[in-house]
């Protein structure tokens, strides 16, 4: 429940741009130079900060290294790892509540998971650094539920997207293939959420990718008492991200929500305090 | 245990000092500008 709060405000807050209701113009003001460490498009009509892959694609696309983003991400990911991914990002969230239809729920193979840096280092770092242009963003799932969508149905003409030429033709003109697209791509993880818990978050979040790289690095980790655990899957059934938590409790799938931590075999801990459980052998090796 | 601590510290200067870096150098208002994609 308090999960879902954190969830709720981090859907809210980065879109509460109410007055384009009014003007029919994007917010581009000096709250879009901050990156919520969430998924969530900067062309939202409501949108009020900016996306970090967004930002990512754009430094690309300039040919400019992002200071700020590496600092900023890396702080985060250093102190929590992905739990922003599990507390706060409004796509995850969706991909929650779309996970509570009720259907025979699947898992992916682990190594799937890899294909998140593919996204990554391909779609929001070398083809838009050698194309200029925000590749990842056309191609975008969630941006086409939350921005493209909103926009198309609206129809304004002008909206303000520097990106948009003739800059004072009605939307719907000038939405080109990749629209199409990056709708396909929406069906497709639309029709995979019903099967899988959190899919894009498993295979395609590039934001995921960074924050996954300081899982077992992080400040907070999480630990299983290997020799209480009977491997009973209840953290399996709580995992929204349909993950078994013994075999690998900082994993780069895991994202931190903390439902596993209801059964009293799994904890967090940080380093700087004392461990109250046996630790992460496989993390502890790895650092 | 120790050592584990000393390589967060120092990892957390490191994106501290990226982050101000990247502030003075002004990304903050080229992530402002990046004009949103549909």
């Amino acid at each position: 429940m308090k999960r879902r709060i954190f969830q709720i405000i981090g859907l809210i807050l980065p879109n509460s741009y109410f007055k384009v209701i009014a003007t029919k113009v994007i917010y581009r003001g000096q709250l879009k130079g901050i990156c919520a460490p969430l998924f969530n498009c900067y062309a939202c009509p409501l949108a009020t900060i900016s996306c970090p892959i967004g930002t990512l694609q754009h430094f690309m696309a300039i040919a400019k290294v992002p200071y700020y983003l590496i600092g900023y991400l890396g702080l985060i990911g250093l102190a929590v790892g992905r739990m922003a991914c599990g507390w706060i990002c409004p796509f995850g969230f969706f991909q929650d509540l779309m996970a509570k239809i009720k259907t025979k729920k699947f898992r992916f193979p682990s190594y799937l998971g890899y294909l998140k840096y593919v996204a990554l280092v391909l779609l929001a770092i070398i083809v838009p650094f050698l194309t200029h242009e925000h590749w990842f963003s056309k191609l975008c799932p969630w941006g086409a539920l939350e921005a493209s969508i909103p926009w198309g149905l609206w129809n304004p003409s002008d909206p303000g997207f520097l990106s948009l030429t003739p800059a004072n033709a009605p939307i719907r003109d000038l939405l080109g293939g990749s629209y199409y697209l990056k709708l396909g791509i929406l069906a497709g993880f639309l029709g995979l959420m019903l099967f899988f818990k959190r899919p894009f978050c498993f295979l395609a979040c590039p934001l995921g990718a960074i924050f996954s790289l300081f899982n077992r690095i992080s400040i907070i980790r999480l630990g299983v008492d290997t020799e209480a655990c009977t491997k009973c899957n209840k953290c399996l059934r709580n995992c929204p991200a349909g993950l078994k938590v013994y075999e690998n409790p900082n994993s780069i799938n895991c994202i931190r929500c903390l439902e596993c931590t209801k059964c009293d075999k799994v904890k967090l801990y940080s380093i700087f305090g004392k461990q109250p459980m046996t630790r992460d052998k496989k993390s502890e090796a790895d650092f | 245990m120790k050592k584990k601590i000393i390589i967060t510290i120092v990892l957390f200067l490191f994106f501290g000092f990226i982050l101000a870096y990247g502030l003075t150098k002004g990304d903050f208002f080229t992530t402002a500008l990046n004009g949103g994609t549909l």
